[in-house]
Protein backbone atom coordinates (compact mmCIF):
# COMPACT_ATOMS: atom_id res chain seq x y z
CA UNK A 1 0.00 0.00 0.00
CA UNK A 2 1.41 3.41 -1.06
CA UNK A 3 2.56 5.82 1.73
CA UNK A 4 2.65 9.36 1.28
CA UNK A 5 5.27 12.18 1.90
CA UNK A 6 4.93 13.96 4.13
CA UNK A 7 3.43 12.16 6.91
CA UNK A 8 3.82 10.29 9.97
CA UNK A 9 3.28 7.44 8.42
CA UNK A 10 6.10 7.82 5.73
CA UNK A 11 8.73 8.05 8.35
CA UNK A 12 6.66 5.06 10.42
CA UNK A 13 7.63 3.03 7.89
CA UNK A 14 11.37 4.31 7.62
CA UNK A 15 11.30 3.41 11.37
CA UNK A 16 10.01 0.18 10.85
CA UNK A 17 12.31 -0.68 8.05
CA UNK A 18 15.40 0.15 10.49
CA UNK A 19 14.06 -2.32 12.31
CA UNK A 20 14.20 -4.75 10.30
CA UNK A 21 17.47 -3.98 8.59
CA UNK A 22 19.15 -3.91 12.22
CA UNK A 23 22.08 -5.88 11.67
CA UNK A 24 22.80 -3.44 8.84
CA UNK A 25 22.43 -0.28 11.26
CA UNK A 26 24.08 -2.22 14.35
CA UNK A 27 27.03 -2.43 11.82
CA UNK A 28 27.14 1.09 11.36
CA UNK A 29 26.94 1.72 15.69
CA UNK A 30 24.99 3.96 17.98
CA UNK A 31 23.01 6.66 17.04
CA UNK A 32 21.67 8.71 19.85
CA UNK A 33 20.08 11.69 18.62
CA UNK A 34 16.41 13.38 18.32
CA UNK A 35 15.87 16.30 15.33
CA UNK A 36 13.79 17.81 13.57
CA UNK A 37 12.56 17.26 9.56
CA UNK A 38 10.76 20.01 9.03
CA UNK A 39 9.01 20.43 5.36
CA UNK A 40 7.87 23.92 4.43
CA UNK A 41 4.66 24.67 2.46
CA UNK A 42 4.32 26.64 -0.64
CA UNK A 43 2.69 26.25 -4.00
CA UNK A 44 2.82 22.37 -4.29
CA UNK A 45 2.06 21.74 0.25
CA UNK A 46 -0.14 24.03 1.74
CA UNK A 47 1.16 23.76 5.31
CA UNK A 48 4.21 23.71 6.87
CA UNK A 49 5.10 19.67 8.47
CA UNK A 50 7.06 19.05 11.02
CA UNK A 51 8.60 15.77 12.42
CA UNK A 52 10.82 15.25 15.40
CA UNK A 53 12.59 11.54 15.11
CA UNK A 54 14.50 10.17 17.83
CA UNK A 55 17.21 7.33 17.11
CA UNK A 56 18.42 5.58 20.20
CA UNK A 57 21.58 2.56 20.75
CA UNK A 58 20.58 0.92 16.61
CA UNK A 59 16.44 1.94 16.57
CA UNK A 60 14.26 4.75 15.62
CA UNK A 61 12.60 4.53 18.70
CA UNK A 62 9.78 7.38 18.23
CA UNK A 63 7.93 9.55 15.45
CA UNK A 64 6.13 12.44 16.29
CA UNK A 65 4.52 14.62 14.38
CA UNK A 66 4.49 18.63 15.91
CA UNK A 67 0.87 20.74 15.87
CA UNK A 68 0.46 23.23 12.99
CA UNK A 69 1.50 25.64 15.59
CA UNK A 70 4.17 24.58 17.23
CA UNK A 71 7.50 25.21 16.52
CA UNK A 72 10.55 22.96 16.96
CA UNK A 73 12.83 25.77 17.01
CA UNK A 74 12.01 25.89 20.62
CA UNK A 75 12.91 22.34 21.65
CA UNK A 76 16.47 23.80 20.35
CA UNK A 77 19.03 23.91 23.84
CA UNK A 78 22.00 26.29 23.56
CA UNK A 79 23.39 24.49 26.67
CA UNK A 80 22.96 20.67 26.78
CA UNK A 81 25.47 18.36 28.62
CA UNK A 82 25.33 14.90 27.21
CA UNK A 83 25.70 13.55 30.16
CA UNK A 84 24.42 9.54 30.55
CA UNK A 85 21.16 8.88 30.73
CA UNK A 86 18.98 12.50 30.17
CA UNK A 87 15.58 12.91 29.68
CA UNK A 88 16.06 16.13 29.10
CA UNK A 89 13.11 16.99 26.06
CA UNK A 90 15.45 18.30 22.98
CA UNK A 91 16.60 18.05 19.63
CA UNK A 92 19.90 18.61 18.01
CA UNK A 93 19.12 20.09 14.97
CA UNK A 94 16.46 20.25 12.48
CA UNK A 95 16.76 19.95 8.76
CA UNK A 96 14.45 22.33 6.69
CA UNK A 97 13.48 22.31 3.14
CA UNK A 98 10.36 23.18 0.90
CA UNK A 99 8.70 20.34 0.13
CA UNK A 100 9.83 20.65 -3.20
CA UNK A 101 13.60 19.92 -1.82
CA UNK A 102 12.81 16.97 -0.09
CA UNK A 103 10.50 15.22 -2.98
CA UNK A 104 13.58 15.61 -5.50
CA UNK A 105 15.97 13.46 -2.71
CA UNK A 106 13.25 11.07 -2.38
CA UNK A 107 12.45 10.53 -6.38
CA UNK A 108 16.26 10.32 -6.47
CA UNK A 109 16.39 7.68 -3.74
CA UNK A 110 13.54 5.69 -5.39
CA UNK A 111 15.52 6.30 -8.82
CA UNK A 112 19.01 5.12 -7.92
CA UNK A 113 18.20 2.55 -4.68
CA UNK A 114 19.94 5.05 -2.96
CA UNK A 115 20.61 8.84 -3.38
CA UNK A 116 23.44 9.56 -5.44
CA UNK A 117 26.54 11.81 -5.58
CA UNK A 118 24.62 14.95 -5.97
CA UNK A 119 21.60 14.05 -3.53
CA UNK A 120 23.31 12.90 -0.30
CA UNK A 121 21.84 14.85 2.98
CA UNK A 122 25.56 16.30 3.41
CA UNK A 123 25.82 17.78 -0.29
CA UNK A 124 22.12 19.07 -0.38
CA UNK A 125 23.13 21.27 3.17
CA UNK A 126 26.55 21.58 2.89
CA UNK A 127 25.92 25.06 1.17
CA UNK A 128 23.23 25.81 3.74
CA UNK A 129 20.67 25.50 0.23
CA UNK A 130 18.34 23.97 -0.57
CA UNK A 131 18.22 22.06 2.47
CA UNK A 132 18.82 23.88 6.03
CA UNK A 133 20.27 23.05 9.31
CA UNK A 134 19.15 24.87 12.08
CA UNK A 135 20.45 24.27 15.58
CA UNK A 136 21.81 26.13 18.83
CA UNK A 137 23.91 24.00 20.07
CA UNK A 138 27.18 22.96 18.39
CA UNK A 139 27.66 20.09 19.66
CA UNK A 140 24.02 19.04 18.74
CA UNK A 141 24.85 20.10 15.19
CA UNK A 142 27.94 18.42 14.72
CA UNK A 143 25.96 14.67 15.59
CA UNK A 144 24.15 15.65 12.30
CA UNK A 145 28.49 13.91 11.57
CA UNK A 146 28.84 11.88 14.23
CA UNK A 147 25.92 9.56 13.08
CA UNK A 148 26.24 10.99 9.03
CA UNK A 149 26.21 7.55 7.59
CA UNK A 150 23.49 6.01 9.57
CA UNK A 151 20.91 9.15 8.93
CA UNK A 152 21.84 8.76 5.43
CA UNK A 153 20.85 5.38 5.29
CA UNK A 154 17.74 5.91 7.06
CA UNK A 155 16.62 8.15 4.23
CA UNK A 156 17.99 5.42 1.52
CA UNK A 157 15.16 3.18 2.84
CA UNK A 158 12.92 5.46 1.19
CA UNK A 159 14.05 3.03 -1.97
CA UNK A 160 12.06 0.38 -0.38
CA UNK A 161 8.81 2.20 -0.14
CA UNK A 162 6.29 2.39 -2.05
CA UNK A 163 5.99 6.14 -1.71
CA UNK A 164 3.95 8.35 -3.06
CA UNK A 165 3.78 12.54 -2.72
CA UNK A 166 1.16 15.17 -1.75
CA UNK A 167 0.98 16.31 -5.27
CA UNK A 168 1.06 14.24 -8.67
CA UNK A 169 3.81 16.65 -10.67
CA UNK A 170 7.41 15.63 -10.92
CA UNK A 171 10.02 17.29 -9.90
CA UNK A 172 13.36 18.25 -10.85
CA UNK A 173 14.82 21.43 -9.28
CA UNK A 174 17.05 23.25 -10.71
CA UNK A 175 19.99 22.23 -8.91
CA UNK A 176 23.47 22.00 -9.92
CA UNK A 177 25.77 20.15 -7.42
CA UNK A 178 29.54 19.28 -7.72
CA UNK B 1 65.78 -3.00 30.56
CA UNK B 2 65.63 -0.28 32.78
CA UNK B 3 63.26 -1.74 35.97
CA UNK B 4 64.32 -4.81 37.52
CA UNK B 5 61.54 -4.46 40.71
CA UNK B 6 62.15 -5.14 44.09
CA UNK B 7 63.04 -8.38 44.26
CA UNK B 8 63.91 -11.99 42.73
CA UNK B 9 60.92 -14.00 42.55
CA UNK B 10 62.81 -16.93 41.75
CA UNK B 11 65.31 -16.15 44.31
CA UNK B 12 62.72 -15.85 46.88
CA UNK B 13 62.23 -18.87 49.03
CA UNK B 14 59.25 -17.52 51.45
CA UNK B 15 57.60 -16.40 48.07
CA UNK B 16 58.27 -19.91 46.60
CA UNK B 17 57.04 -22.43 49.90
CA UNK B 18 54.00 -20.16 49.91
CA UNK B 19 52.96 -21.12 46.26
CA UNK B 20 53.94 -24.98 47.46
CA UNK B 21 51.65 -24.59 50.21
CA UNK B 22 49.12 -22.76 48.57
CA UNK B 23 49.21 -26.41 45.89
CA UNK B 24 49.26 -28.63 48.42
CA UNK B 25 45.81 -27.00 49.70
CA UNK B 26 46.49 -24.77 52.26
CA UNK B 27 44.62 -21.99 50.93
CA UNK B 28 45.05 -18.66 52.45
CA UNK B 29 42.03 -16.60 51.33
CA UNK B 30 43.21 -13.71 52.42
CA UNK B 31 41.79 -11.58 49.45
CA UNK B 32 38.14 -12.82 50.23
CA UNK B 33 37.28 -10.16 52.11
CA UNK B 34 34.18 -8.92 50.29
CA UNK B 35 34.08 -5.47 48.92
CA UNK B 36 31.96 -2.46 49.86
CA UNK B 37 28.13 -2.76 49.91
CA UNK B 38 27.77 -0.43 46.87
CA UNK B 39 29.13 -2.56 44.15
CA UNK B 40 25.95 -4.00 42.51
CA UNK B 41 24.82 -1.86 39.39
CA UNK B 42 22.12 -3.02 36.51
CA UNK B 43 22.55 -5.04 33.57
CA UNK B 44 20.83 -2.95 30.81
CA UNK B 45 19.37 -5.07 27.98
CA UNK B 46 20.79 -3.55 25.16
CA UNK B 47 23.93 -1.15 26.42
CA UNK B 48 25.89 -2.36 28.98
CA UNK B 49 28.42 0.72 29.54
CA UNK B 50 30.60 2.17 31.98
CA UNK B 51 28.01 4.79 32.32
CA UNK B 52 26.05 1.67 34.21
CA UNK B 53 28.94 0.81 36.08
CA UNK B 54 29.79 4.30 37.71
CA UNK B 55 28.47 3.20 41.40
CA UNK B 56 30.16 3.50 44.77
CA UNK B 57 33.80 4.66 45.48
CA UNK B 58 34.65 2.42 42.41
CA UNK B 59 32.50 4.56 40.12
CA UNK B 60 33.93 7.74 38.27
CA UNK B 61 31.75 9.91 39.61
CA UNK B 62 32.89 10.23 43.10
CA UNK B 63 36.57 10.58 41.87
CA UNK B 64 38.67 12.89 43.40
CA UNK B 65 40.04 15.98 41.07
CA UNK B 66 43.31 15.35 42.77
CA UNK B 67 44.62 11.56 41.97
CA UNK B 68 46.69 11.16 45.42
CA UNK B 69 47.70 7.75 47.09
CA UNK B 70 48.45 5.20 44.47
CA UNK B 71 49.91 5.76 41.24
CA UNK B 72 49.83 2.19 40.28
CA UNK B 73 47.67 -0.08 37.71
CA UNK B 74 45.62 -1.28 40.82
CA UNK B 75 42.04 -1.06 39.30
CA UNK B 76 40.05 1.61 40.68
CA UNK B 77 37.69 0.16 43.24
CA UNK B 78 39.92 -2.67 44.04
CA UNK B 79 41.93 -3.49 47.76
CA UNK B 80 45.04 -2.33 47.55
CA UNK B 81 48.30 -4.02 49.80
CA UNK B 82 51.63 -4.52 48.93
CA UNK B 83 54.10 -2.92 47.73
CA UNK B 84 52.84 -0.95 44.38
CA UNK B 85 55.61 0.20 41.53
CA UNK B 86 54.82 4.01 40.76
CA UNK B 87 54.35 3.96 37.27
CA UNK B 88 55.04 8.00 37.65
CA UNK B 89 51.56 9.38 35.39
CA UNK B 90 52.06 12.73 34.37
CA UNK B 91 48.07 13.65 34.40
CA UNK B 92 47.11 13.21 38.05
CA UNK B 93 44.29 15.84 37.74
CA UNK B 94 40.76 14.45 36.71
CA UNK B 95 39.97 18.03 35.33
CA UNK B 96 42.99 17.69 33.23
CA UNK B 97 41.23 15.02 30.56
CA UNK B 98 37.97 14.67 31.65
CA UNK B 99 35.00 15.53 29.24
CA UNK B 100 31.00 16.22 30.10
CA UNK B 101 30.30 13.48 27.82
CA UNK B 102 33.66 11.14 27.59
CA UNK B 103 31.65 7.75 28.61
CA UNK B 104 29.05 7.82 26.18
CA UNK B 105 31.80 8.77 23.10
CA UNK B 106 33.71 5.64 24.02
CA UNK B 107 30.68 3.67 24.07
CA UNK B 108 29.66 5.38 20.42
CA UNK B 109 32.89 5.21 19.47
CA UNK B 110 33.65 1.35 19.76
CA UNK B 111 30.19 0.16 18.01
CA UNK B 112 30.95 2.96 15.04
CA UNK B 113 34.30 1.20 13.84
CA UNK B 114 34.54 0.65 9.91
CA UNK B 115 37.22 -1.35 7.78
CA UNK B 116 39.12 0.88 5.68
CA UNK B 117 40.00 -2.72 3.67
CA UNK B 118 36.35 -3.64 3.26
CA UNK B 119 33.73 -1.06 4.23
CA UNK B 120 34.76 0.92 1.20
CA UNK B 121 33.71 0.19 -1.95
CA UNK B 122 36.75 0.65 -3.37
CA UNK B 123 36.14 -2.23 -6.64
CA UNK B 124 33.78 0.41 -7.90
CA UNK B 125 36.71 3.14 -8.45
CA UNK B 126 37.06 2.58 -12.50
CA UNK B 127 33.44 2.96 -12.81
CA UNK B 128 34.37 6.78 -12.52
CA UNK B 129 36.88 8.16 -15.37
CA UNK B 130 38.26 11.45 -14.06
CA UNK B 131 39.67 14.51 -16.29
CA UNK B 132 43.50 13.95 -15.03
CA UNK B 133 43.26 16.98 -13.46
CA UNK B 134 40.25 15.93 -11.08
CA UNK B 135 42.35 12.86 -10.17
CA UNK B 136 45.70 15.17 -9.40
CA UNK B 137 43.90 17.40 -7.45
CA UNK B 138 41.99 14.55 -5.69
CA UNK B 139 44.88 12.80 -4.57
CA UNK B 140 46.77 15.77 -3.59
CA UNK B 141 43.54 16.37 -1.36
CA UNK B 142 44.62 12.70 -0.25
CA UNK B 143 48.01 13.10 0.02
CA UNK B 144 47.66 15.46 2.43
CA UNK B 145 45.23 14.15 4.44
CA UNK B 146 47.78 11.30 5.00
CA UNK B 147 50.53 13.66 6.12
CA UNK B 148 48.14 14.89 8.68
CA UNK B 149 45.70 12.38 9.96
CA UNK B 150 48.70 10.27 11.82
CA UNK B 151 49.20 13.46 14.14
CA UNK B 152 45.84 12.50 15.82
CA UNK B 153 46.94 9.29 16.74
CA UNK B 154 49.98 10.25 18.04
CA UNK B 155 48.85 13.01 20.29
CA UNK B 156 46.41 10.89 22.12
CA UNK B 157 49.13 7.58 22.09
CA UNK B 158 51.80 9.94 23.85
CA UNK B 159 49.60 11.01 26.36
CA UNK B 160 47.88 7.80 27.20
CA UNK B 161 50.59 6.04 29.27
CA UNK B 162 50.80 9.25 31.27
CA UNK B 163 47.70 9.73 32.41
CA UNK B 164 46.73 8.25 35.80
CA UNK B 165 44.56 4.62 35.52
CA UNK B 166 42.06 5.83 37.69
CA UNK B 167 41.09 8.16 34.71
CA UNK B 168 40.26 4.92 32.98
CA UNK B 169 37.44 6.28 30.60
CA UNK B 170 39.16 9.11 29.00
CA UNK B 171 42.08 6.80 28.77
CA UNK B 172 39.83 4.26 26.89
CA UNK B 173 38.13 7.05 24.35
CA UNK B 174 41.36 8.17 23.52
CA UNK B 175 42.39 5.00 22.63
CA UNK B 176 39.49 4.89 19.76
CA UNK B 177 40.48 8.13 18.78
CA UNK B 178 44.28 6.54 18.45
CA UNK B 179 42.82 4.13 15.96
CA UNK B 180 40.34 6.27 14.38
CA UNK B 181 42.68 8.41 12.99
CA UNK B 182 45.28 5.14 11.71
CA UNK B 183 42.15 4.55 9.51
CA UNK B 184 42.24 7.48 8.09
CA UNK B 185 45.58 7.23 7.43
CA UNK B 186 45.19 4.05 5.84
CA UNK B 187 42.02 5.07 3.90
CA UNK B 188 43.43 8.24 2.31
CA UNK B 189 46.95 6.38 1.53
CA UNK B 190 44.93 3.81 -0.36
CA UNK B 191 42.88 6.35 -2.40
CA UNK B 192 45.60 8.04 -3.75
CA UNK B 193 47.54 5.36 -4.50
CA UNK B 194 44.46 3.67 -6.26
CA UNK B 195 44.14 6.50 -8.00
CA UNK B 196 46.89 9.51 -9.46
CA UNK B 197 49.19 8.38 -6.26
CA UNK B 198 50.70 10.30 -3.85
CA UNK B 199 51.51 13.87 -4.80
CA UNK B 200 53.09 16.93 -2.76
CA UNK B 201 53.89 16.71 1.10
CA UNK B 202 53.38 19.89 3.25
CA UNK B 203 56.54 21.11 5.07
CA UNK B 204 53.92 24.13 6.15
CA UNK B 205 51.28 21.49 7.77
CA UNK B 206 53.95 19.51 9.74
CA UNK B 207 55.41 22.65 11.77
CA UNK B 208 51.53 22.58 12.83
CA UNK B 209 51.71 19.11 13.69
CA UNK B 210 55.14 19.51 15.11
CA UNK B 211 53.27 22.27 17.56
CA UNK B 212 50.63 20.33 18.65
CA UNK B 213 52.91 17.03 19.62
CA UNK B 214 54.60 19.53 21.55
CA UNK B 215 52.41 21.25 23.72
CA UNK B 216 53.09 21.65 27.19
CA UNK B 217 49.93 20.13 29.15
CA UNK B 218 46.79 17.80 27.99
CA UNK B 219 44.42 19.97 27.73
CA UNK B 220 46.17 22.73 25.49
CA UNK B 221 46.85 19.68 23.20
CA UNK B 222 43.31 19.27 23.32
CA UNK B 223 42.32 22.39 22.34
CA UNK B 224 44.53 22.62 19.57
CA UNK B 225 44.21 18.88 18.06
CA UNK B 226 40.72 18.50 19.06
CA UNK B 227 38.86 22.02 18.98
CA UNK B 228 41.08 23.91 16.08
CA UNK B 229 42.97 21.41 14.24
CA UNK B 230 40.11 18.43 14.32
CA UNK B 231 37.32 21.14 13.86
CA UNK B 232 38.88 22.59 10.88
CA UNK B 233 39.43 19.18 9.54
CA UNK B 234 35.94 17.87 9.98
CA UNK B 235 34.54 21.48 7.98
CA UNK B 236 37.12 20.23 5.51
CA UNK B 237 35.87 16.48 5.38
CA UNK B 238 32.31 17.78 4.58
CA UNK B 239 33.32 20.00 2.02
CA UNK B 240 35.29 16.94 0.43
CA UNK B 241 32.24 15.13 0.76
CA UNK B 242 30.43 18.03 -1.30
CA UNK B 243 33.05 18.31 -3.84
CA UNK B 244 34.02 14.65 -3.91
CA UNK B 245 34.46 13.16 -7.31
CA UNK B 246 33.26 10.12 -7.15
CA UNK B 247 30.45 8.16 -4.91
CA UNK B 248 32.90 5.66 -3.19
CA UNK B 249 35.07 9.19 -2.46
CA UNK B 250 31.92 10.62 -0.60
CA UNK B 251 31.54 6.83 0.97
CA UNK B 252 34.86 7.73 2.45
CA UNK B 253 34.42 11.13 3.88
CA UNK B 254 30.88 10.80 5.30
CA UNK B 255 33.05 7.86 7.46
CA UNK B 256 35.81 9.83 8.18
CA UNK B 257 33.69 12.90 9.08
CA UNK B 258 31.79 10.39 11.76
CA UNK B 259 34.89 9.88 13.90
CA UNK B 260 36.61 13.71 13.14
CA UNK B 261 33.18 15.05 14.98
CA UNK B 262 33.25 12.41 18.13
CA UNK B 263 36.76 14.18 18.46
CA UNK B 264 35.41 17.26 18.12
CA UNK B 265 32.80 16.38 20.60
CA UNK B 266 35.20 15.10 23.08
CA UNK B 267 37.74 18.22 22.99
CA UNK B 268 34.61 21.00 22.69
CA UNK B 269 33.00 18.93 25.76
CA UNK B 270 36.25 18.83 27.64
CA UNK B 271 37.15 22.34 27.49
CA UNK B 272 33.68 23.49 29.06
CA UNK B 273 34.80 21.11 32.08
CA UNK B 274 37.75 21.89 32.14
CA UNK B 275 36.88 26.07 32.46
CA UNK B 276 34.11 24.84 34.32
CA UNK B 277 36.63 23.68 36.95
CA UNK B 278 39.72 24.80 36.45
CA UNK B 279 38.75 28.88 35.67
CA UNK B 280 42.61 29.59 36.26
CA UNK B 281 43.75 27.84 32.88
CA UNK B 282 41.60 29.70 30.67
CA UNK B 283 44.45 32.10 29.49
CA UNK B 284 46.69 29.29 28.96
CA UNK B 285 44.12 28.03 26.49
CA UNK B 286 43.94 31.38 25.10
CA UNK B 287 47.59 31.63 24.28
CA UNK B 288 48.24 27.52 22.87
CA UNK B 289 45.02 28.57 20.54
CA UNK B 290 46.64 32.19 20.05
CA UNK B 291 49.65 30.10 18.51
CA UNK B 292 47.79 27.06 17.19
CA UNK B 293 45.13 29.26 14.66
CA UNK B 294 48.57 30.88 13.30
CA UNK B 295 49.90 27.03 12.67
CA UNK B 296 46.77 25.50 11.52
CA UNK B 297 45.79 28.38 9.12
CA UNK B 298 49.38 28.24 7.44
CA UNK B 299 48.34 24.35 6.83
CA UNK B 300 45.42 24.69 5.87
CA UNK B 301 46.39 27.60 3.08
CA UNK B 302 49.43 25.31 2.08
CA UNK B 303 49.28 26.87 -2.20
CA UNK B 304 49.19 22.70 -3.20
CA UNK B 305 46.26 22.09 -1.09
CA UNK B 306 44.14 25.30 -1.60
CA UNK B 307 44.33 24.75 -5.82
CA UNK B 308 43.50 21.45 -5.57
CA UNK B 309 40.21 22.43 -3.24
CA UNK B 310 39.55 25.27 -5.92
CA UNK B 311 39.98 22.69 -8.76
CA UNK B 312 37.64 19.91 -7.28
CA UNK B 313 35.16 22.60 -6.27
CA UNK B 314 35.15 23.86 -9.93
CA UNK B 315 35.09 20.50 -11.59
CA UNK B 316 38.28 21.59 -13.49
CA UNK B 317 40.75 24.38 -14.92
CA UNK B 318 38.65 26.66 -16.87
CA UNK B 319 38.26 30.46 -15.88
CA UNK B 320 34.40 29.94 -14.89
CA UNK B 321 35.34 26.73 -13.20
CA UNK B 322 37.94 28.04 -11.12
CA UNK B 323 36.14 31.01 -10.26
CA UNK B 324 33.16 28.39 -8.96
CA UNK B 325 36.13 26.51 -7.13
CA UNK B 326 37.32 30.17 -5.61
CA UNK B 327 33.92 31.07 -4.23
CA UNK B 328 33.17 27.00 -3.00
CA UNK B 329 36.66 27.55 -0.89
CA UNK B 330 36.00 30.79 0.70
CA UNK B 331 32.68 28.83 1.82
CA UNK B 332 34.72 26.35 3.25
CA UNK B 333 37.21 28.89 5.16
CA UNK B 334 34.13 30.94 6.55
CA UNK B 335 32.24 28.07 7.68
CA UNK B 336 35.63 26.36 9.51
CA UNK B 337 36.29 29.92 11.05
CA UNK B 338 32.55 30.22 11.94
CA UNK B 339 32.09 26.85 13.51
CA UNK B 340 35.37 26.91 15.23
CA UNK B 341 34.28 30.52 17.31
CA UNK B 342 30.90 28.62 17.81
CA UNK B 343 32.42 25.35 19.57
CA UNK B 344 34.68 28.15 21.54
CA UNK B 345 32.03 29.96 22.74
CA UNK B 346 29.73 26.36 23.72
CA UNK B 347 33.37 25.32 25.56
CA UNK B 348 32.78 28.55 27.68
CA UNK B 349 35.68 30.86 25.51
CA UNK B 350 32.69 33.27 23.77
CA UNK B 351 35.45 35.92 23.92
CA UNK B 352 37.63 33.93 21.66
CA UNK B 353 36.07 35.60 18.43
CA UNK B 354 37.50 39.02 19.72
CA UNK B 355 40.67 38.07 20.52
CA UNK B 356 41.13 35.77 17.66
CA UNK B 357 43.24 37.02 14.36
CA UNK B 358 41.09 34.69 12.34
CA UNK B 359 38.87 37.51 11.85
CA UNK B 360 41.50 39.09 9.38
CA UNK B 361 41.10 35.76 7.36
CA UNK B 362 37.41 36.24 7.31
CA UNK B 363 37.31 39.57 6.12
CA UNK B 364 39.85 38.31 3.25
CA UNK B 365 37.10 35.62 2.26
CA UNK B 366 33.99 37.94 2.62
CA UNK B 367 32.57 36.68 6.26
Amino acid sequence: MPVTFPSRAYFEELRKLMEAEKERFQKLGFIDTTFAVRVTGGERLRETHTYLLTFHTFSCTEVQEMEAGESPLELLPADFLDTYGSTQEKIDFILEAPYEVWKEMLQNIKEKGRADGSHTLNTLTHLGTPIKVLYDDPDGHDRLFRYSESIQEFWNLSAKLDLEFADEAPVKLEMEFP
Amino acid sequence: MAYYGTESFLENRDFTDRLRAILHGDLGLEWLKPPGKEVCCEVAAKRFSYADVDVGESGYSTLSPYLRGHRSLAPRGARKAGDFPDFQPMVNDRDEVWSYNVVPLYEEAKTRQWNATTDIPWQDLDRWELPPEIEAAFCQLCTFLTEVEMIATDLPAKWLGRVHPDLLEAQSFLCTQAMDEARHTEVFRKRALAGGGLFKSSSVAEHSLKAILEADTFSEASAFLHVLGEGAVLSLFRHSEFIAPTEVDKKIFRLVMQDEARHVSYGTLHLKWLLDHRPERREAIHQILDLGENFIQGALSDPANTEALIILGGKGTSKKCLEQGIEFTKLLTRQRIEEYFQRCARAGLAERRGRSRLGELLALVGG
